[in-house]
């Protein structure tokens, strides 16, 4: 009788919900089913296993999120009861008056949130001349660099699903980072050109390491680290036709593999490369990514070919996008003179930081301190920090002000972009007890405005 | 009285990356044994393992010139000269920030040294955000 009841108590919209967008990785898979058992209970069906454990700790509520602020602001050593709980009204405050206190304050995050959440973010970084920057200029922000260099030939998912009968992985490793890739997408299914499905299709990988990606490949090419550059353009020349050494000098890789790959690619009707950090994190960054869509503008003189970075946090693609209507550049940039300067390097995270010129960060959907390089993410101590994020996270024993939200995808809907570009619905399963964090920074907004008509 | 004879160290490159149970564990909570067991590990090469006189779940010391941190090894096939930490904030502790003016430090490709552990244990999640308190 209590299940039954406690079944009657919940929304009849949200106890069985079909077609829900997975908020996890650029593949955003939207055929994900929730049906729901009980108050805190859930069947999942067809997520991958991180997209399980996303909506099943989602779902499963845990104790009440608080809002916290700082009992003794500066003093980042006692972080167990270094906070008070506080009312939402209170951090809004507190949140205003650090932004308003700050000569130079960092918004960063934005890539695991819905675009709504980001206009914001932007609206806000515009009202106080602060820097906006998203987790892409610690991902592929050297993809975005080269992209603007040499440009890309691009196509949706969906094309590569219909017609792709070669696909080749770059130093990434879908089956581990982004599961569902060759299932929903590229390898496995069968498309309208391609009706064998992976009969139909070739799949190259190259990597520094034997991974759960390569045991799918046709063919494995295993380059050395920090080599990709130099084997890139050992393929280009070899498409050309220039005879090679035996040995790509500094790769690791025999002429013969080389020449095998290159007759594969002139052999294809329609090829999609895939890439991951393997060449955007490595030596040449931006160089390694010019070179590849090099390769693919010269090769679709021969044949088809597209290229795609495999991009990580469900709605990278998406703030790039918000970034780049709203500001006229993707990430990193600069408001603090009243109009919007780009300049990675300069104004990307990790530097401002280490020159030790941000003096306020305003976190969004992201948990910095767990992800940057020991000695930027030191730099979280020398200054206030708000967070604004779902869960309590590591970023968050460093915040000033802490505000608990909403996860956008399971409590919260949204719009959020695929890796390819397409804009995809996020869906709300269940009720939430917290604001969604597009509605927390345009209240921070609202209060930041006031407060300076006030002056 | 006896002698410990070690082996001497190997000299590798470190590449951080994604694994699955990270994936699950981060989404399953930053401060779970889970994410901290997955996160303090570190994948090698069989054969490397076998030089270095280790075996699976041995504590091993990982070095490089920003900092070290002892991590747990876990045996992988055919990468030999490539040690692999998932993300998280062991791998930081190895992650130099240099940018070469891109706003990307070099999280893959890395120059690393690999020993065997003098008997520390695997670095703690609680050491390393102590590191970080107080700032820089």
């Amino acid at each position: 009788m209590a299940e039954e009841e406690k079944l009657t108590n919940i929304k009849p919209d949200l106890t069985d919900v079909t077609d829900v967008t997975c908020p996890f990785c650029g593949n955003l898979c939207d055929d994900i089913h929730i049906k729901r058992t009980g108050d805190d209970e859930a069947e999942i069906y067809h997520a991958c296993g991180v997209g399980y454990f996303k909506f099943k700790k989602s779902i499963t509520k845990g104790a009440t999120r608080k809002n916290l602020l700082r009992k003794k602001s500066g003093d980042k050593k006692a972080p167990d009861d270094a906070f008070n709980e506080a009312k939402l009204d209170a951090c809004i405050d507190k949140a205003a008056d650090l932004l308003l206190a700050a000569k130079k304050p960092v918004l960063f995050g934005w890539a695991s949130t819905s675009v709504e959440a980001t206009r914001e973010g932007i609206a806000l970084a515009e009202e106080i001349g602060g820097v906006i920057d998203q987790t892409s200029s610690v991902c592929h922000g050297p993809s975005t660099l080269a992209v603007q260099d040499v440009g890309i030939s691009s196509c949706t998912l969906g094309t590569v699903l219909n017609h792709a009968d070669l696909i080749i992985y770059w130093g990434c490793n879908p089956s581990e980072a982004h599961m569902r890739h060759m299932s929903r997408y590229t390898v496995y299914p069968r498309g309208a050109f391609r009706e064998k499905g992976r009969q139909d299709r070739e799949v190259v990988v190259v990597d520094v390491r034997e991974t759960a990606s390569t045991s799918v490949a046709t063919q494995f090419i295993k380059v050395d680290p920090n080599a990709d550059y130099e084997l890139i353009h050992a393929l280009r020349l070899a498409m050309k036709g220039e005879e090679l050494p035996d040995e790509i000098p500094g790769t690791g890789v025999i002429k013969k593999k080389v020449m095998k790959l290159a007759q594969r690619l002139k052999r294809s009707k329609f090829c999609a490369f895939f890439f991951g950090l393997g060449l955007t994190m490595t030596r040449g960054r931006h160089r390694n990514i010019d070179a590849i869509l090099s390769l693919g503008a010269e090769l679709n003189k021969d044949t088809k070919v597209v290229i795609r970075p495999m991009r990580g946090h469900y709605n990278v693609t998406g703030a790039a996008e918000v970034f780049t209507w709203q500001t006229g550049y993707p990430f990193a940039v600069d408001l603090t003179r009243g109009y919007a300067r780009y300049n990675p390097g300069e104004t990307s995270l990790v530097d401002l930081l280490m020159r030790d010129d941000a003096d306020c960060l305003f976190i969004v959907a992201s948990d910095p301190v767990a992800h940057l390089p020991k000695e930027a993410a030191r730099r979280f101590s020398n200054m206030p920090v708000i967070v604004i994020d779902p869960h309590e996270t590591i970023t968050s024993k460093f915040a000033d002000v802490y505000l608990p939200c909403a996860v956008t995808g399971v409590e919260a809907e949204g719009t959020a972009y695929r890796m390819d570009g397409v804009p995809i619905r996020l869906k709300k399963v269940i009720n939430s007890d917290v604001p969604s964090d597009t509605d927390i920074v345009a209240k921070i907004l609202e209060r930041v405005k006031e407060k300076r008509g006030g002056k | 009285m006896g002698f410990l004879i070690l082996a001497p160290p190997i000299k590798c490159t470190l590449v951080t990356v994604r694994t699955a149970r990270q994936g699950e564990a981060l989404e399953m909570g930053k401060l779970t044994q889970e994410y901290r067991d997955e996160c303090s590990t570190v994948l090698m090469d069989e054969d490397d393992m076998n030089r270095l006189r280790v075996k699976e779940d041995a504590i091993v010391k990982v070095t490089t010139k920003v900092g070290s941190v002892e991590l747990r090894v876990r045996p992988t096939m055919n990468s030999p000269g490539v040690i692999a930490v998932p993300l998280g904030p062991w791998a930081n502790a190895l992650i130099p920030t240099d940018t070469s003016h891109t706003g990307m430090p070099s999280y893959k490709g890395i120059p690393a040294e690999v020993s065997t552990s003098m008997g520390q244990g695997i670095t703690s999640l609680d050491k390393l955000l102590g590191d970080l308190y107080g700032g820089a």
